[in-house]
This record gives C-alpha cells, sequence and structure tokens, in this order.
C-alpha cells in the first residue's frame, strides 16, 4: 500500500476549491487542482512538480498563496493522480505537452501567470519555452532546485571521483526499478542523504518520504531515464520570459553548478537565490524562500497588469 | 539591412599546421563541414613545413608525437626527421578529406568581431569572408624572432634564420656564424659542421643537453605495428606513460632534477675533453628551466678544428666582422639566427579585434590569458589551439592541441544546443580565475625557480606559455565547456523574442 501524504501541519496538501481534468496533445488525461480565491482578477499561480513527487509537494506554497493567489496545481503523468501512460510517452515533449494543457483548462481566456517548476517541473519550463501558449501565458517563471543538462555526471548522490563513473553510477539509480518500500528509518535516512540538506527538520523529510514513496517504481524509472539523458539547455536558452532561480547550496541531485550554468544561459534572467545548507527539496526545505520570490514574481510581473509590463520593459530596451 | 556580400563559413581555421589539421579532422568527424582552413603559405604542415634546415627533427618520440586518430605504423625512426612529420602531416589531409576546405596563400590580415550580426569578419590575402566561429592555429613557433642587432643591415653576406632555411646558398667552404643554441642550432651545428670552412657559434647561455636514444624503427617491429595495432598503442601508452611520471619533478620538485644534471654532464664529458671548453658549455641554472635539449652530435661537433664557441651573445656587426658582447670579433660569410619564435607575443594577436575594439595584443599587453587555454574574455567565438599555458617541457604538444579540440567539439556542441544565432564570450571572472589557479601552481615549477631566462616568460617574467601539470590533468579540464563560465551573446535586436520580430527580420 503507498503512503499517503501528512495529514497534519504545514506539510499537509490543502483541499482543493476545484478539481478538473486537462487532455494533453497524446490524449493522457491530467489531474489538475485549483486552490486559492475564486475573487476575479486575483494573480494565477501555476505550480509544477518534479520527478518522484505530486502536488502534494507544494503544500506549504499553496498553503501560503492560497489567501490571495489562484493557485494551479498537477500531477505530471504517471505521478499522483494522473495515470501512468505507455512506454513511449516519458519525453520532455509530454512534458512540455501536459503544461500546455493544464494552463489551457485551468486558466481563463487571456489569463497569465506566474509559472514555478521544481527539478524536473523546472524542465517542464524550459521544454515549453517555445511553445506559442506557453509565451502567451507566462508572465514570470521560477525555477528551482533544477537543472538542464549532464546531470548524470554532475549530479553527486554516488560520490565517486570520476565523472565516467558517476554518470554510469547515476545512470543506473535514476533508472532503478527498485521499490523503494514502506517508510522506514532508514528509507528516511537515504532519501535526507540524496536529497535534502542538513537542516532538514524530521517532519520535512517525512513530508518528502511520504510523497516519493508513493510514486510507482516503473514511472520513476521511465522519467529517470529522460533525466539521465537530459538536454534542455537550448530550451532554456530560448525562454524568453523574466525567469529567477532558487537553488540549495547543498544540492546534491541537480548541484548547485546545474544553476549558475542556467544564468548564464536565460535570456531574461533576474536572478538566482542560493540557498546556504538547501539541499534539492527546496519548496519544503525553505518554503518562505520560494513563496517570498513568488510573490515578488507576481508584484513585478503580473500585477502591475499584464501586457503593461512587457510593454515598459520593451521601451527600457 | 547588410547585404551579404561575402562568403559565410560556420568555422574558419587559422593555420595547417599539427592544430588546425587536427581541427578540420574533428569538425569533420563532428559532421560539421561548413568550414575552410586559411593557411598562408602554399602547402600544409606548418612549423613542419617552415622548419627545413638541415638536421631537423622532432625531440619527441614520433609515436606519440602524432595524433591518436591517425596512427603511423611507418615512422622510421625514435625520433623522425621533418620530412617524415611533413609527410605524415600532407598524408594526413589527404587521407580525412580536408584538401576540398584549405584555401592557400590566404594569409589572415584582420579578424574583426561584429557584435550586430554575431561573427567574424576575417580578411585574407585572398578575399574576404565572415565566419561565426574562428579557430585560431598559428601555432608558438610560427613567427621568427631575429633580434635588432646594430649593423646587422650593413652585413654583406647572407643572413637568414633557422625557419626560413635558403636551401639554395651553399655553406661549403665558408665562414659561418651561428647564433643560439636552442633545439634548432644544436641540431644545424653538427649538421653543417663537417661542410663549412668554420663555423662560429655565439652562445648567450649554454643548454642543458642529454644524449638522444635514436635508432632505426626494425622492419620487423614496423611491420608488427601495422599488423597489430595494439602493439602500437602500447608503444605509445609506454612513451606517454614515461613522460607523465616526469612532470611533478619540472612541476613541483624541481630538485629531483639535480640527478638528471649528473647525467648530462657525464655526456658533455665524454664527448668534451677540453676543461675550458666543458666550463663554456656548463650551464648554471637548474635542468629543465630552459627546455631540455637531446642530441648525441652535439657536443662532438663542438670539439673539431673548425668550430668555435664564443661563450657571448652577438652585440653588433661591422662590416662582415661580428662583435660579441665580450669583444670578441669574428668575420663570416653568412650569419644563421637560431634564435627562436614570437611565443609569448603571439602575432596573430595584433590582428585580431574584439567586441571591445581593442586587439587581442592590447589585452594581453600584461601577459596572454585565456580559459583553460582556449578562450579569451571578449573575443567571442574565438578559440586559440596551442594558446596561453598549454605549452609543455617534456611531452608531446599533440596531446594538448588533442584536448583542446575536445573542448572545440564541445564548444560546437554547446553552439548547437543552445540554437540560433548566439556566441559564447568567456568572462572576465572565470578567464581571471583560471589564470589565478595556473599562475599559483607555476611558483615553484622548474621554469619560474630554476634560474634562467627562457621563451617560457614574458617580458615582464611571467610564464604565460607552460602548463603545470600532467597531460592527463589537461585533458580532465578541456572535456566540456562549462557554460556558467560564458556569457550567452545574443543578436542585440532579435532579444525581445517574438516581440520585436518585426526588427529582427529587418537585420537578419
Amino acid at each position: 500500500m503507498a503512503p499517503t501524504p501528512m495529514t497534519r501541519g504545514r506539510y499537509a496538501p490543502p483541499a482543493p476549491r476545484r478539481r478538473l481534468t486537462a487532455t494533453s496533445a497524446d490524449g493522457s488525461r491530467l489531474h489538475v487542482e485549483i486552490h486559492g480565491t475564486d475573487e476575479p482578477g486575483a494573480p494565477a499561480v501555476v505550480l509544477s512538480h518534479g520527478w518522484t513527487c505530486s502536488t502534494a509537494f507544494w503544500a506549504p506554497v499553496v498553503r501560503d498563496l492560497a489567501a490571495d493567489h489562484k493557485v494551479v496545481l498537477y500531477d505530471q503523468r504517471g505521478h499522483g493522480r494522473t495515470p501512468a501512460v505507455g512506454p513511449r510517452g516519458y519525453t520532455t515533449t509530454a512534458l512540455a505537452d501536459d503544461l500546455v494543457a493544464v494552463l489551457g483548462a485551468a486558466l481563463e481566456p487571456g489569463e497569465r501567470a506566474v509559472l514555478a517548476g521544481h527539478s524536473m517541473g523546472g524542465m517542464t519550463m524550459m521544454a515549453s519555452s517555445e511553445r506559442p501558449e506557453f509565451r502567451e501565458r507566462a508572465a514570470a517563471v521560477l525555477l528551482c532546485s533544477t537543472g538542464c543538462a549532464n546531470l548524470s555526471a554532475e549530479s553527486l548522490v554516488i560520490p565517486m571521483r570520476s565523472p565516467g563513473g558517476r554518470r554510469i553510477a547515476h545512470q543506473i539509480v535514476l533508472g532503478s526499478r527498485a521499490p523503494l518500500g514502506p517508510v522506514t528509518a532508514l528509507a528516511k535516512r537515504i532519501l535526507k542523504y540524496a536529497t535534502m540538506g542538513p537542516a532538514a527538520t524530521p517532519e520535512q523529510v517525512e513530508a518528502c518520504a511520504r510523497i516519493v514513496h508513493a510514486c510507482p517504481a516503473g514511472v520513476r524509472s521511465r522519467w529517470g531515464k529522460v533525466l539521465a539523458g537530459l538536454e534542455l539547455t537550448g530550451g532554456a536558452a530560448r525562454l524568453d520570459v523574466p525567469t529567477a532561480i532558487v537553488a540549495g547550496t547543498a544540492d546534491r541531485l541537480t548541484p548547485i553548478v546545474q544553476s549558475r550554468r542556467l544564468a548564464s544561459v536565460l535570456p531574461d534572467f533576474l536572478g538566482l537565490t542560493e540557498l546556504p545548507g538547501a539541499g534539492h527539496m527546496t519548496p519544503i526545505e525553505e518554503p518562505d524562500a520560494v513563496i517570498g520570490r513568488i510573490r515578488e514574481l507576481v508584484r513585478d510581473h503580473l500585477r502591475s497588469g499584464g501586457t503593461t509590463t512587457t510593454d515598459l520593459k520593451e521601451t527600457a530596451r | 539591412m547588410a547585404e551579404r556580400e561575402h562568403e559565410h563559413v560556420r568555422v574558419a581555421v587559422i593555420g595547417s599546421g599539427f592544430g588546425g589539421l587536427g581541427a578540420a579532422v574533428r569538425l569533420r568527424r563532428q559532421g560539421i563541414t561548413d568550414f575552410v582552413v586559411l593557411e598562408r603559405a602554399g602547402s600544409v604542415g606548418g612549423t613542419w613545413r617552415d622548419n627545413s634546415y638541415p638536421g631537423c627533427a622532432c625531440d619527441v618520440p614520433s609515436h606519440l608525437y602524432s595524433f591518436s586518430f591517425a596512427p603511423n605504423p611507418e615512422w622510421p625512426r625514435n625520433f623522425s626527421g621533418q620530412p617524415h612529420i611533413r609527410a605524415y602531416l600532407e598524408r594526413v589531409t589527404d587521407t580525412f578529406g580536408l584538401r576540398p576546405h584549405i584555401r592557400f596563400n590566404s594569409e589572415v590580415r584582420s579578424l574583426r568581431w561584429n557584435g550586430e550580426e554575431l561573427h567574424w569578419e576575417v580578411e585574407t590575402a585572398s578575399g574576404a569572408l565572415t565566419a561565426d566561429v574562428v579557430v585560431s592555429a598559428t601555432g608558438p613557433l610560427s613567427d621568427p624572432k631575429v633580434p635588432d642587432i646594430p649593423g646587422l643591415a650593413s652585413f654583406p653576406g647572407k643572413v637568414f634564420h633557422s625557419a626560413r632555411w635558403d636551401h639554395d646558398y651553399d655553406l661549403r667552404g665558408k665562414r659561418i656564424a651561428m647564433i643560439g643554441t636552442g633545439a634548432s642550432a644544436i641540431q644545424i651545428v653538427p649538421s653543417v659542421q663537417p661542410a663549412v670552412d668554420r663555423l662560429t657559434l655565439f652562445q648567450r647561455t649554454p643548454a642543458w643537453v642529454l644524449p638522444r636514444a635514436d635508432r632505426k624503427i626494425s622492419g620487423l617491429e614496423r611491420w608488427l605495428h601495422a599488423k597489430v595495432p595494439a602493439t602500437r598503442a602500447a608503444r605509445r601508452g609506454l612513451l606517454w606513460g614515461i613522460r607523465e611520471l616526469q612532470v611533478s619533478a619540472f612541476t613541483k620538485r624541481p630538485n629531483e632534477l639535480g640527478l638528471i644534471e649528473g647525467l648530462a654532464k657525464g655526456h658533455m664529458k665524454r664527448a668534451v675533453k677540453d676543461p675550458a671548453l666543458r666550463a663554456k658549455l656548463t650551464p648554471d641554472y637548474r635542468i629543465g628551466c630552459k627546455r631540455i635539449l637531446l642530441s648525441n652530435t652535439y657536443y662532438p661537433a663542438l670539439t673539431q678544428p673548425n668550430v668555435d664557441v664564443v661563450a657571448s651573445g652577438l652585440r653588433e656587426v661591422r662590416g662582415n666582422v661580428l662583435v660579441a658582447s665580450d669583444g670578441t670579433e669574428t668575420e663570416a660569410d653568412a650569419i644563421v639566427f637560431g634564435t627562436g619564435f614570437h611565443v609569448t607575443d603571439m602575432p596573430i594577436a595584433h590582428r585580431v579585434t574584439g567586441a571591445n575594439g581593442t586587439t587581442l595584443a592590447e589585452e594581453w599587453k600584461d601577459g596572454m590569458e585565456a580559459l583553460r587555454g582556449t578562450t579569451a574574455a571578449g573575443f567571442p567565438n574565438f578559440l586559440t589551439i596551442i594558446g596561453p599555458n598549454t605549452g609543455l617541457g617534456n611531452s608531446s604538444m599533440i596531446l594538448m592541441i588533442e584536448s583542446q579540440l575536445n573542448y572545440l567539439v564541445d564548444f560546437m556542441r554547446q553552439l548547437d544546443v543552445l540554437g540560433g544565432k548566439i556566441a559564447l564570450n568567456a568572462r572576465p571572472s572565470a578567464v581571471h580565475a583560471w589564470t589565478r589557479g595556473v599562475q599559483k601552481r607555476m611558483e615553484r615549477t622548474v621554469w619560474n625557480t630554476g634560474g634562467c631566462d627562457s621563451w617560457y616568460l614574458d617580458s615582464s617574467g611571467r610564464n604565460t606559455t607552460a602548463w603545470p601539470g600532467t597531460t592527463a590533468e589537461f585533458r580532465k579540464v578541456t572535456r566540456q565547456v562549462d557554460l556558467a563560465e560564458y556569457e550567452v551573446l545574443r543578436v542585440p535586436a532579435a532579444r525581445g523574442g517574438e516581440r520585436s520580430g518585426q526588427i529582427a527580420k529587418a537585420v537578419a
């Protein structure tokens, strides 16, 4: 029996205001949740979770933003309540198809939003950068703890000196179908080592473990192989939207060098917030930093009236 | 709207020596065929075409001094001569189908970065073109350096540099003055000594000379190398491994080289019996500080009755009389300069104008520096093969060239991945951090502590030419281009993406 998310505290997923289904380009059906206020004109935020996670991952962020935002969450294919697909359905193109479908289903016509993606959710933003539906909707983007290429050689989960050896070892780990089993003390220690910083609290580790262990091993393996062979540098280079990055300095899965490289490549880069001592799970480890950055993006790029921002910026250039 | 009057290529490679031909091979293997190789002369070979002086050979064993992707089982000697190395490069040119890419007699006159179009404007002796990427493989040993000697212009006899040997000039029975005691001079001296009437060697600083374990590679070995490639690889591997193990003595523990000095002294003692001459020929600096020379014939030639060693540099020329710094006067019919090359002041640098409107030479006036020996800040999409701090004291430069070619290939891959009209400009912070690291390691190397002045050091005494590590280390740090070390440049008008599509179209 797969573990269930936390039921109490900051990390317990809140109940959505509305649930709906988006249909992706290949006909896959995606589970979408709408949280927060239904006041007309409330700024919209769309959150895309990472590998082996689900909508529950964003719980602390949603709890805060829901007060004055419309918050859209969805489960990436195979995760949470979105069903798995056939073996050929796991590609970065599918990530983009799914995001675009969610934007179309959950936002009003012409409505723009601040988009935030964690890890594979950030890669989803890069993969979507050239889609017209994405460009119409995205007012600004926040990338949390993510990267665009070369993860298997640069990840630091398996401590090996040789980059060649690390590449092979990480490819094996990422593509592994081994079941994670129940959430035990040992399993949590391993998960904390691989994905979280030393300062992560037991509650945060518990919350992450419950989410990650709920991901089916087959889905984990399929997406893991996509991550191992990732090349989204070009997508990042064409992510022509104001983009900020948040990353932990103790991230082993997508080390901070990945964020620094993104900083070089992004065409409209706003800044990199390095969180000292934080690991890969920044929205759970440092929710306030992530929430703060999202609120800033909403204030600077969405609230001041959508298109006017763009016009002003164009004049400035 | 700028009319495209010129031909445009993806890559322009400058030079067709080991660096340029190697770059051409690797580009083709990468599937890039839209490139040209610009060569100032009429044939390939670079340094190995220009240096044809008598006795010219490489002092790195041939099986190591060749491309890993073009092994040659037919090397005739351990240390093959210039004609064989040049023929090897001709053969590489044909084998890999490089001829269609090469433009001969196309010396590059100027290179100018166009920041609007994001490409290089290249003026050559045979016309103009533009290129997205420029690979400068002009080589450190390509432009001869002749000292400015007062009165030289009025010298009535023949004057030439070792790298511009005049084969029409008959040395037989002539009085020859050889200026310099570097790697070229010690090969020239024994080769011309038997023919000339008098040979006077002007020696500013003596060199350390070790025996050269040269021999013919037997027919059996060559047959084996051709039939069983693993034997060739093993031979190369052994030659490489021995030299890798020597590196730490050069870079970390120069005192260990004292043992080698004993070998060199013994070598001299066996050939030179005259204590006065031995005293002149014995260096006063640590071996390895200047390049260690290999020869079995240099010392014996110096003991011949028709040879004089003047332990002093050439100060001035008065008519046909050469006056040394110590006052010695010598009459001569011809002067041969074995005085080396413009190494620390790369000549092409004066012709390259970067993104800031300054030339590379101006940027490098306080010493050359480039990220991973390859890219300089402010010179986008411009890569130097054998750039700053990539030289070796004891092993094959081909190893370093091939490392830089790996970097070039990844550079091209990153440009493709990023897509569109873009350029990569090394961040000054990354270049400085790299240079600081290299110079820190340089502090205790024999080149900086050995007590000599050498062509590794620039005019301010900074070592901007040598790599203070093993070839394996350099291979590792040039495996990939780290985009965090680069700024991505985009066409200015296209920055707004679709929103300014109109403008973008107008300048395209």
